[in-house]
């Protein structure tokens, strides 16, 4: 059962570093209602225990250091410092 | 020349001495020039460059989607918050296509970060389908599909997550192509969902997708989820004929389901009768489970859409909101500024089916779902050679009819999403068109590894039939 309120969908955004606007609100609530209530019919499957989920396998490679001119990268940055990335202030 | 070339045809002219490969190029640039202002294909063309490596596709130009990377050139993925982004490299895929003699004409329209079935979710501009301007070309590679189709060029990248590369085909009438899961390279391509994302390939014939997926074969140290694979030829075993006693199995439910429009059925249906007549043994194949892809489908690409999204923020590449008293308040407003309604809502549901309280619910679940609709996959693999479906269940609709509905939108991806999740292959080309001149295409989806077997099978009904042949209207 979906129960998703707008105090739910509101905590979900700021987790989400979006911000919504309060007409976006209600839009979102009702459309994101209708996705989770589609996939609830996940609820009926009966898992199979001869299946089971398919895990990962990291593949690894030699750690080896290339040189890369950082240059092209911090141009495409919106704020620099010398060879730094910069940002606003994080703490007070 | 021409429009409407194929890669064979063209190279047939360049070996004859009939064109030069220059003029080829600047045929491709002053086409695209022209057309693509009424399609909306791109979102930026180029000039055309020299590039010295000579290979299968020198004088052959193409264009790129544009979430994959092209050193020197913007990658903005359809999306505002990376409008002025411009990549340090080119994405393995592209380095392929270069040294391949390749030169590149543009940067392909697509929904914002591959998030859509139509092409309208781009934030720059709508891309008309080439057949009838007013209805959709399908999505995300919407501006690769529809090019193609158009023969503004004659191949194009495009990446496919849920069908991105063979819905937009389908509604184009041409040949769509998503790989083995780790057959083709993803370093330098945006990722949207990682467990599914595959580049694809867009091309009029299933012998020029063959030589494509060719080039991009192979394995790539730089991308962890690349295949051992060596580099293979699939064009070597294009005959025009099927294999001896091969067994074609028909998704039962795909020609059942209320949800597939009728002529679509029929077409289909013609498609699979023309197989037995050229000596393919059919069996239908009833598979429950197949309909839970979508669920699964959901869930699992809206969870992998957050997480992946995560990193744009403003802070090291992009747009980067003016206003911001704070670093949290400049990832907000830059994510305000910078996402588009439909990113913002898979962000909100992938965070929500992740969220500790629900993951038990949904992702869990749909990652054993999805193991068993692979479970499925492999078994009717045992009784048969390939699988058939429709590749869309309806034809291609009218620009905004569908936009304000979600839901209904995301059902156009409900015979592809099966085998992304699986992580096999799958090949759609055109089988005729609907009664308002719409083209219809169907899919061949394979076992695991099993290109080679599906390049053949689809350029035999291809080489028999002429519906690749055909040409959108007004476009000469």
């Amino acid at each position: 059962m979906v129960n998703l309120d707008k105090e739910e969908l509101l905590k979900l955004a700021e987790l989400s570093a979006l911000k919504l606007y309060d007409e976006e609100v209600e839009v979102l609530l009702k459309q994101i209602k209708v996705f989770l209530e589609y996939t609830d019919e996940l609820d009926q499957v009966k898992l199979s225990k001869e299946v089971a989920p398919i895990r990962n396998v990291n593949v690894f490679r030699e750690d080896i250091a290339i040189p890369t001119n950082s240059k092209p990268i911090l141009e495409q940055a919106p704020q620099t410092k010398d060879t730094y990335f910069e940002v606003p202030k994080i703490l007070d | 020349m021409k429009p409407f070339l194929t890669i064979k045809e063209i190279k047939e002219k360049l070996d004859k001495k009939e064109i030069s490969e220059n003029e080829s190029i600047k045929y491709y640039f002053d086409r695209l020039k022209k057309i693509d202002p009424k399609l909306g294909t791109t979102l930026e063309i180029f000039e055309p460059t020299e590039n010295n490596k000579k290979g299968l596709l020198s004088g052959i130009p193409g264009i790129i989607k544009d979430n994959i990377c092209q050193q020197g050139k913007i990658t903005s993925c359809g999306s505002k918050i990376l409008e002025n982004f411009k990549s340090t490299y080119d994405a393995t895929v592209v380095e392929q296509v270069k040294k391949e003699g390749a030169v590149i004409l543009g940067r392909g329209n697509m929904d914002e970060f591959a998030m859509g079935s139509s092409g309208e979710y781009s934030a720059y501009k709508v891309t008309r389908n080439p057949w009838n301007t007013n209805c959709v070309p399908g999505g995300s590679s919407s501006g690769p599909a529809a090019a193609v189709a158009a023969g503004l060029v004659p191949w194009a990248l495009g990446t496919e997550t849920g069908g991105s590369v063979r819905q937009p085909a389908s509604y184009c009438g041409i040949v769509g192509f998503y790989p083995t899961y780790g057959s083709h390279s993803r370093l330098g391509t945006v990722a949207l969902t990682s467990s599914t994302d595959q580049v694809g390939t867009l091309t009029r014939t299933v012998h020029d997708n063959a030589l494509l997926a060719s080039i991009l074969s192979g394995h790539d140290p730089k991308d962890s989820t690349s295949l051992f694979r060596e580099k293979t030829d699939f064009t070597k075993k294009l005959n025009g004929k099927l294999p001896k006693n091969l067994t074609l199995g028909v998704i039962q439910d795909s020609i059942e389901s209320k949800g597939v429009d009728n002529q679509i059925k029929e077409r289909f249906k013609e498609a699979v009768d023309h197989l037995e007549k050229l000596g393919a043994k059919i069996k239908y194949i009833s598979l429950p489970d197949l309909k839970y892809g979508i669920s699964v489908y959901f869930v699992i690409n809206r969870a992998e859409a957050a997480s992946n999204l995560a990193r744009f923020d403003g802070s090291l590449y992009g747009m980067r909101a003016k206003e911001a008293k704070d670093l949290h308040d400049m990832y907000i407003n830059t994510r305000h500024d910078g996402f588009g309604q439909e990113v913002k809502r898979r962000i909100l549901m992938g965070n929500y089916v992740l969220s500790s309280s629900h993951q038990e619910a949904y992702y869990k679940k749909a990652d054993h779902v999805r193991a068993m609709i692979r479970a499925e996959f492999e078994a009717a693999f045992k009784e048969v050679d390939l699988l058939m479906s429709p590749t869309a269940p309806t034809l291609p609709f009218e620009i905004g009819k569908m936009s304000m509905d979600p839901l209904q939108m995301y059902m156009a991806d409900y015979f592809t999403v099966p085998n992304c999740i699986t992580g096999n292959p799958a090949l759609s080309l055109p089988c005729g068109f609907s009664k308002e001149k719409l083209p219809i295409g169907f899919q061949f989806i394979g076992p695991r590894l099993s290109e080679e077997l599906i390049f053949q099978v689809a350029h035999a009904y291809e080489q028999s039939t002429e519906h690749h042949l055909k040409t959108p209207p007004g476009l000469d």
